[in-house]
């Protein structure tokens, strides 16, 4: 017989609530729950860190991170992940730059053919841009719009438009660092990148790669060119004062008894040349001696002509005091001031320390332009000048040009007497 | 102003920077003719212009798009009727031989009265242009990669049939 009590409604058994277990274990399902609005959290941040493009942005979603309290019990390994994101990023972005770089380096050396090319017409642009794209790949837009601002023909244009290109893809440091640098030897304007301009401070700025040697060395240069021209102009005085002497020695009616023969004696004897018991015989070998001394006595440096230290240590007997051997003193005048001119003119024309960087181009072509007789035109006998201008040729001719630019140049630097000639004309 | 290919015949789809990937169907005075249809069949392949073609295909794009530019420039864009200036255009390109007499006029026959709608025409025909003539080189990559035998400069006196053929590669599509 069934039991009656199973008709009446059971008491309700108590069910296991979650306070009336053991309080640790609850800990797993609080985790999931933290766990889980964490991931929210984290979600919404990543959401809101990706761009209206599609772009993500790791940084934007660190700092949602870092702000949102739900998102802290995920905060280490999420700011981990999204740290990888961006480092990732980065590494992505870093290739792009070097393939950029790279199709920019191609179309530099594309561009850099066109510049030189003077015949380039447009379609054998299109053509070799066509081919270069083909063969590397680069973006067809890119090379659209170089192609874009091309002249339609042909010639100068076409050549200035490429050689401006070429210097826009060079960079910066090319071409908008390009500043005015002064001019050259025949008024030629150059100019620099602005890394060559040193500041006050003397500090030296960035510059493009490989152009720091180059500028450094002409700057050292520079230094010792002007170290060198004070003492090459301290040189040619001795032999500026010797040179009177040496005419008056050479000239065929001057000798004992003439009437300059106790002048030039007394001279001799002042500078310490001869003692005041020389005989006469002995002053001639005395006064060549001094002027062996002086001419070789090259200050500071070898002389840019070595014709007259050559022909004295070649020739022990060679005798200076001979008029023929007067050419040589003038020319070695000559040439050492023209020498000691160069940084003086350099500097006079180009005060800017940003044209320093030039002085080697200048140097260079410092010496074609510059006619040497000028420097010694001061020094020259009336006979020596009227034969210097009749080979000039015209007025006007090139080679008179050239003569008259130095004279300037000569004047400029302070190198010729003063007096139009220590004994010249004499 | 021309669309950029229909000078050269029936005007082609427009081809896409990814070949075999069709575009949004473009409006109307497309620079590369109207869209495809719907693909029925297998998909057509991607346009393959050759040396010539593309060097032809930038020459006729740059000399459109320096025409629009210099409308583009026009202070009175916008402003007031530019169809006379846009005729003296289209009629220089025909006689440098860009263009087709009889695809000027067709052209000619879709520019608006007003305004407003010839300068709209006009920046939309210019930014097609240029779309175009990025797509014919980059369909031109795709085809050749590592680069097409080198024909050199095409003649101008080869223009017509050069573009006759590049459009043929986008006909092919849009038969296809």
């Amino acid at each position: 017989m069934p039991d009656p009590s199973a008709l009446y409604p059971q008491p309700s058994q108590a069910q296991p609530g979650l306070f009336n277990q053991n309080p640790l274990a609850l800990i797993p399902a609080i985790q999931q729950l933290q766990a889980l609005g964490a991931r929210n959290a984290i979600g919404r941040a990543t959401q809101g860190a990706i761009g209206p493009g599609g772009a993500f942005d790791p940084s934007a979603a660190i700092t949602a991170v870092g702000r949102d309290p739900a998102a802290a019990y995920g905060a280490p390994e999420a700011v981990g992940t999204l740290l990888q994101q961006r480092q990732q990023q980065i590494q992505n972005q870093t290739s792009q730059f070097g393939l950029a770089a790279g199709q920019s380096g191609l179309l530099q050396n594309f561009v850099a053919g066109l510049a030189s090319n003077p015949n380039a017409t447009p379609d054998q642009v299109r053509s070799m841009a066509t081919a270069l794209a083909a063969r590397t790949g680069i973006d067809p837009s890119v090379v659209n719009s170089v192609l874009a601002g091309m002249p339609n023909k042909g010639g100068k244009a076409m050549q200035q438009y490429w050689a401006n290109i070429s210097n826009a893809t060079q960079g910066a440091g090319a071409t908008a660092g390009q500043v005015s640098a002064g001019v050259g030897p025949q008024g030629e304007q150059y100019t620099a990148p602005a890394g060559a301009v040193t500041s006050q401070g003397g500090t030296q700025q960035s510059l493009p790669a490989g152009q720091a040697p180059l500028i450094a060395a002409s700057r050292e240069e520079l230094g010792k060119d002007q170290s060198s021209s004070a003492a090459l102009l301290q040189g040619t005085r001795p032999l500026l004062k010797a040179l009177p002497l040496v005419e008056q020695l050479s000239n065929r009616s001057f000798g004992p008894q003439s009437a300059g023969w106790a002048k030039l004696k007394s001279s001799l004897q002042e500078a310490g040349v001869i003692q005041p018991n020389t005989t006469d015989t002995e002053v001639y070998q005395e006064a060549n001696k001094f002027l062996k001394q002086v001419a070789l006595a090259a200050p500071g440096a070898t002389r840019s002509n070595e014709g007259l230290e050559t022909a004295i240590k070649t020739r022990p007997d060679l005798d200076l005091t001979q008029g023929a051997n007067l050419k040589l003193i003038k020319s070695q005048i000559g040439f050492d001031r023209m020498d000691a001119a160069l940084p003086i003119a350099f500097k006079g024309q180009n005060p800017s320390s940003a044209a320093d960087a030039n002085y080697k181009t200048y140097k260079t072509n410092y010496y074609q332009a510059n006619d040497p007789r000028a420097f010694q035109f001061d020094i020259m006998t009336p006979d020596e000048k009227a034969a210097t201008i009749k080979s000039l040729g015209q007025k006007g001719s090139p080679a008179f040009a050239k003569f008259m630019n130095s004279l300037r140049n000569a004047d400029a630097a302070g190198v010729l007497s003063p007096q139009g000639g220590s004994g010249g004309g004499q | 102003m021309s669309n950029a290919l229909s000078a050269i015949g029936g005007p082609p789809p427009a081809p896409n920077a990814d070949p075999g990937q069709q575009m949004p169907p473009p409006v109307a005075g497309n620079a590369l003719g109207p869209a495809p249809a719907a693909p029925s069949g297998p998909p057509a392949p991607p346009p393959a212009p050759s040396h010539q073609q593309t060097v032809a295909a930038l020459r006729h794009f740059a000399a459109l798009e320096r025409e629009l530019t210099t409308l583009l420039k026009d202070p009175d864009l916008g402003k007031s009727d530019l169809k006379s200036k846009i005729i003296d255009g289209t009629t220089g390109l025909v006689a440098q031989g860009y263009l087709t007499p009889a695809a000027a006029v067709t052209e000619l026959g879709t520019v608006p009265e007003r305004p407003f709608d010839q300068k709209k025409w006009l920046e939309q025909h210019f930014v097609q242009t240029i779309a175009a003539a990025n797509q014919v080189l980059g369909h031109h990559q795709a085809a050749f990669p590592g680069g097409a035998p080198n024909e050199g400069a095409p003649d101008m006196g080869d223009h017509h049939d050069l573009m006759q053929g590049l459009a043929s590669h986008y006909q092919g599509r849009k038969n296809a």
